[in-house]
């Protein structure tokens, strides 16, 4: 007879990628939602339209420099680099890390003071005052992802 | 595929899509090594960068 339980339990690993496909997918399309809507708000003002251009790139830089981190991990655990490379380039990275995910939490906080100022809805920055530095570098790498998504949608339209 | 060589291809798709969309030089071995990683990998482009996503927390 069927069970589910037995149907979960031999299909764990496909189930387990369904669920985290699932929720990396809801999470895209908040993302997207979300900054959607503050690019909206931030069309009527040159000021705004400009600074969110800002925030976008800020994202980007942040994007990339985390994924040099990641496969400095990466490399090191496959044995790819020395110890002396790592050592040397961890600190050199870990360093740039820092300083860009600072300048990507200010970018974010000026954008929404900015938004502020200019009578625009800003509560989109509560989750991420709350949730900290760590809820600002995942909101600037999902909406990286989301970017390269609908950059590569436009690219595929266009060719 | 092992986890280590999967998150190294999804690592190497991110990458270079993200080079990609600023305009950054992608050499033909680069974007060659890209589209071989997402083959290997048998998800589409949108899963794979999704999934490399959930990478680099």
């Amino acid at each position: 007879m069927f069970s589910i339980d037995h149907f979960v339990e031999n299909n764990k690993n496909s189930v387990n990628d369904l669920v985290e496909k699932q929720q990396a997918t809801k999470e895209m399309e908040d993302i997207r939602n979300a900054f959607e809507r503050i690019e909206q708000d931030c069309a009527g003002s040159d000021q705004l339209k400009e600074y969110f251009e800002t925030v976008k790139n800020y994202c980007y830089q942040y994007t990339d420099v985390v994924l040099q981190f990641k496969q400095l991990f990466e490399d090191n655990a496959n044995g790819k680099i020395t110890a002396e490379e790592y050592k040397s380039n961890y600190k050199n990275i870990d360093e740039m890390r820092f300083r860009i995910h600072n300048s990507t939490i200010d970018s974010f906080n000026i954008l929404s003071r900015l938004m502020a100022k200019n009578g625009k809805n800003n509560d989109w920055i509560k989750p991420l005052a709350q949730g900290g530095r760590v809820a600002y570098g995942n909101f600037a790498i999902k909406k990286t992802v989301v970017d390269i998504i609908e950059f590569n949608k436009e690219n595929n339209k266009n060719n | 595929m092992n986890k280590a060589e999967e998150n190294n291809f999804l690592l190497l798709v991110l990458r270079l899509h993200l080079k990609k969309m600023r305009q950054q030089e992608v050499t033909p071995e680069e974007k060659a090594s890209a589209d071989e990683a997402l083959k290997k990998l048998g998800l589409s482009l949108e899963d794979a960068l999704a999934k490399a996503s959930t990478l680099l927390k």
